[in-house]
């Protein structure tokens, strides 16, 4: 019985005459984590940002609970509970963690507009309930720029679950990290997904992560996919083999 | 990692010690004071002195609506000069033309300006950055030239001079007690604005436009918003420059004149809500003391301006309050209790 | 006939000067990002040098005063780069702008020392004043002076950008600093060069249409606007679409005195909002992003 939440149809990307994205067509079931993986380069953030309507497509279909929303605007898109989490670290520096979070309360809330009442210090509660789920609840009050390179990704979570969105992308969450940092995010995605029921979408290029948490994987090579299936499938598909030994040492230097 | 219980946090947090009562009065209290000076100061002073203080007032409503874009929007536009000068004209054309008496004119001009924020910002927020910075400059240019050449309706180089308010605005000391009430009541309703989900989603914004549109936010129509309230205020403003002077000229809305509120702005700290009000009294008192002591204002203010910009970005109200927090951290560390020490960097993060 | 070829030389004439000043703006733009209230400034003191240097002489003296006066300027633009712009390379829109105009009050002040604040006025030398006639037209001789360096001005710089390694570096110090280092380029000195190439530009397009205007206080500021405009229809950091640009706001500017002389004023600015509507980074400028 297949539920398909998000799907993507021939998606096609071109930057100038380099074609970044080929034909991508993806099939994404509800609850489950989904990642996309891949060699630098392969088409990965175009790919999530082709998805979140930051980048146009050069041709293709993005379908999200049923409705293609190829085309809009990317707030539309996150509106439609379709959120994602950037390849960069991207958070508001001079706001307070407490007020990130807060503030896509106020999204959600459609409050935006609200300019008479202190719904963002109410709210405060209730981000305050979101920090403690991903670790950061003593670091409420502080200036979300102060935070370190692994609480600020932490935050860029909360900060996307307070909208409470079906379906969640993350681009590399766990780059750059130190290995206790990946884990806690690794769990912290695990167990978003299993609690909430949120679909996750990641690119990764931790193999230890992408193996032990995701239920489907898709590999990309420039710009196509070229194998798909559970991580058992994956790991023993010749192609995807021959791309990961050849790269093997590139990959490995990706997650220090 | 050590993770606070959440009622704890609560206590923890911006009102710590004390009933949010006791909070709310210590962070009103310099404000207050600072009204309360000005009050007392400009019912004792003498009348020019008045009148000058008067200015600084009403500048200072000019400074923090332009400011609402500047520091907490992240949008420098050089062109809230036009707001001002249609709340300045509405007034004295309504005189000059006999068709608004004014007080009709003083209320409708605020709409006036906010109505017209509504096209000039659907264009100007097309751009971004320094387009947007530049393109406001050229709206502000636009309507210099447009107040300049159309002497019919505006008077043209010589602007409009003449009897334009009620007498008893005459008396130095009503027009400041208007000014300083108009202006009162306007700093507490943008306060109120600024201190809402509004203005969170406005400084989330300026922080990061991209990461708040993928929360979901309709970022182009937030700053439409600010854009429409900032021109709202600039207007208010602009009334008082006619109850200030009883004139209206095209150098109040060319692009230097627009220039003034930022630099007001910068030089008392666009991040806090009272460093523009800073800013516009000290711009306005060296401006009037420079010009009577020295030919030389233009030199002096652009040395202080460059001496902010480029040693205190955060300018005069940034500074200072970085010296209060040290101290204030200093003193809570005195008294002994459970360490509010923010956690160390999780240990390896490259 | 007559009255077309008066209108289009005059309009080729103020395009050339302005796309001269526009020049320097954006060729600083495009190297550096930065863009330079202070600009007009460079102008108002090419301006007010040749009327210090070549007094009423209607000669020779002329030309030195104008070569003279570039490069007086250009080591003013050195010591702005140095003293100031430097600080703000890589800073914020707002820091920029509020440091440059910085700049601009204090040379403003400065140049009332120097100069006063009356207005002067400067002769042609005499083999390029008067008229001649083309079709039935008379023609001032020296509009043609000025098309003449817009010209030149336009092709050195097209080949120096697009045809140099010098041209190359330039555009690299902004895509790609890094690699430019790693080759052995300082960039500091680089962003020097740059500076001071487009003061002298300005200074060459302030001392060169002395004869035409009256040189008076506040050119600095009328001038930067106009540039402004230019470099903002263009798109920031093409010399090419400063061309256009500079040409379209030359035609704005005689169409609407042609059409209204009230209004006149006004057509640029509306060129400018039209162009922007359409193309929020100008007509050859990229998206920032
Ligand atoms: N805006 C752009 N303009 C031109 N080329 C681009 C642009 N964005 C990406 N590319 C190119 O598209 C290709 C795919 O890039 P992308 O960032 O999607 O790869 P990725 O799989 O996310 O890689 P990584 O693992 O390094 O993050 C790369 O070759 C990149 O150079
Ligand atoms: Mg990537």
């Amino acid at each position: 019985m297949s539920d398909t939440v998000l799907a993507v149809e021939g998606l096609v990307r071109d930057f100038g005459a380099f074609r970044a994205v080929n034909h991508v067509d993806l099939a994404v079931e509800r609850g489950t984590i989904h990642a996309v993986i891949g060699p630098n380069g392969a088409g990965k953030s175009t790919l999530f940002k082709l998805i979140t309507g930051s980048l146009r497509p050069t041709a293709g279909r993005v379908i999200l609970n049923g409705q293609s929303i190829g085309g809009k605007r990317s707030h539309v898109i996150a509106r439609r509970g379709l959120v994602q989490v950037f390849q960069l670290s991207s958070i508001c520096g001079r706001l307070t963690v407490a007020e990130s979070v807060a503030l896509g309360l106020i999204s959600q809330r459609h409050r935006g507009f609200d300019v008479a009442s202190t719904y963002q210090r109410r709210a405060r509660d209730e981000a305050v309930a979101i920090l403690d789920q991903v670790g950061l609840v003593a670091h409420a009050s502080s200036i979300a720029g102060t935070l370190s390179h692994g609480d600020q990704r932490a935050l860029e979570i909360a900060m996307a679950l307070a909208i409470k969105p079906t379906v969640l992308l993350l681009d590399e969450p766990t780059a750059g990290m130190s290995p206790a940092e990946t884990a806690v995010i690794a769990d912290l995605v695990v167990s978003e997904a299993r609690a909430r029921g949120i679909t996750v979408v990641l690119s990764e290029h931790d193999m230890d992560v992408v193996f032990g948490i995701s239920d489907h994987v898709t590999v990309l090579h420039q710009g196509q996919v070229i194998a798909g299936g559970t991580p058992a499938q994956v790991r023993s598909h010749p192609e995807v083999m021959a791309i990961y030994l050849g790269h093997a040492a590139t990959a490995g230097e990706e997650a220090p | 990692m050590t993770t606070l219980p959440a009622a704890d946090l609560l206590a923890a947090g911006r009102d710590a010690g004390g009933s949010p009562w006791a909070g709310r009065l210590r962070r009103a209290a310099l404000p207050l004071a600072f009204f309360v000076a000005v009050l007392v100061l400009g019912l004792t002073m003498a009348p020019a002195n008045v009148l000058e203080l008067q200015y600084a007032v009403s500048l200072a409503l000019f400074a923090v609506a332009t400011n609402l874009m500047l520091g907490f929007g992240g949008l420098v536009s050089f062109g809230q000069g036009v707001f001002y000068g249609v709340g300045a004209y509405t007034v004295s054309l309504g005189w000059m033309h006999q068709s608004l008496s004014f007080s009709e004119a003083m209320i409708l001009a605020p709409f006036l300006g906010a109505a017209l924020a509504v096209p000039l910002g659907m264009i100007a927020l097309r751009t971004r950055r320094l387009y947007f910075a530049l393109l406001t400059l050229a709206l502000s240019q636009l309507a210099y030239v447009i107040a300049e050449n159309q002497t019919n309706f505006t008077g043209g180089t010589n602007g409009v001079f003449g009897a334009m308010v009620p007498s008893w605005l005459l008396v130095p000391r009503n027009s400041f007690l208007l000014t300083l009430a108009i202006v009162t009541v306007s700093l507490a309703i943008l306060w109120k604005v600024l201190h809402s989900p509004f203005g969170l989603v406005l400084r989330g914004i300026r922080d990061n436009r991209e990461r708040v549109e993928a929360l979901g936010v309709n970022v182009y129509a937030h700053e439409l918003a600010a854009f429409v309230i900032s021109g709202f205020f600039c207007a208010v403003a602009g009334t008082l420059f006619v109850v200030y002077s009883q004139s209206s000229y095209p150098e109040i809305v060319d692009w230097t004149a627009s220039g003034i509120p930022v630099f007001m702005a910068v030089i008392g700290g666009m991040y806090t809500f009272f460093g523009p009000v800073v800013g516009a009294f000290v711009y306005e008192f060296a401006n009037h003391y420079l010009i009577e002591y020295t030919q030389d204002w233009q030199l002096v203010i652009g040395v202080v301006l460059l001496a902010i910009v480029l040693l205190r970005p955060d300018g005069l109200a940034g500074s200072l309050s970085a010296i209060g927090e040290r101290w204030r951290r200093r003193r809570d560390r005195v008294p002994a209790g459970p360490p509010p020490a923010p956690l160390p960097p999780e240990g390896g993060a490259s | 006939m007559a009255r077309f070829l008066t209108e289009a030389i005059g309009t080729l004439s103020d395009a050339g000067s302005l796309f001269v000043v526009a020049a320097g703006l954006t060729l600083v733009f495009g190297a550096m990002r930065v863009i330079n209230l202070a600009h007009g400034s460079f102008y108002m003191y090419g301006a007010f040098l040749v009327t210090t240097i070549a007094g009423t002489s209607s000669g020779l003296r002329f030309w030195v005063a104008l070569g003279l006066a570039a490069v007086v300027v250009a080591l003013l633009g050195a010591v702005v780069q140095l003293g100031v712009v430097r600080f703000v390379v890589g800073k914020e829109p707002l820091t920029q702008l509020v440091a440059t105009f910085a700049v601009l009050y204090i040379l403003a002040d400065i140049g009332l020392h120097l100069w006063g604040s009356g207005a002067r006025s400067v002769n042609a030398p005499l083999a390029v004043s008067g008229t001649f006639t083309l079709a039935g037209a008379y023609l001032p001789v020296y509009d043609l002076v000025i098309i003449g360096l817009a010209i030149l001005v336009g092709v050195v710089l097209w080949l120096l950008l697009s045809h140099t390694s010098l041209g190359w570096m330039i555009r690299a110090a902004v895509d790609d600093p890094e690699l430019l280092q790693a080759g052995g380029v300082n960039l500091r000195r680089l962003h020097l060069g740059v500076f001071a190439a487009g003061a002298l530009l300005a200074a060459l397009a302030g001392a060169v249409v002395t004869p035409q205007i009256s040189v008076a206080p506040g050119m600095d500021q009328s001038i930067i606007v106009s540039s402004l405009l230019v470099v903002v229809i263009g798109g920031l950091g093409s010399i090419v679409g400063t061309a256009f640009a500079a040409l379209i706001i030359g035609i704005a500017d005689t169409v609407g005195t042609l059409v209204d002389p009230t209004w006149a004023s006004t057509f640029m600015y509306f060129a400018v909002i039209i162009v922007l509507v359409v193309r929020p980074w100008g007509l050859f400028g990229t998206p920032e992003r």
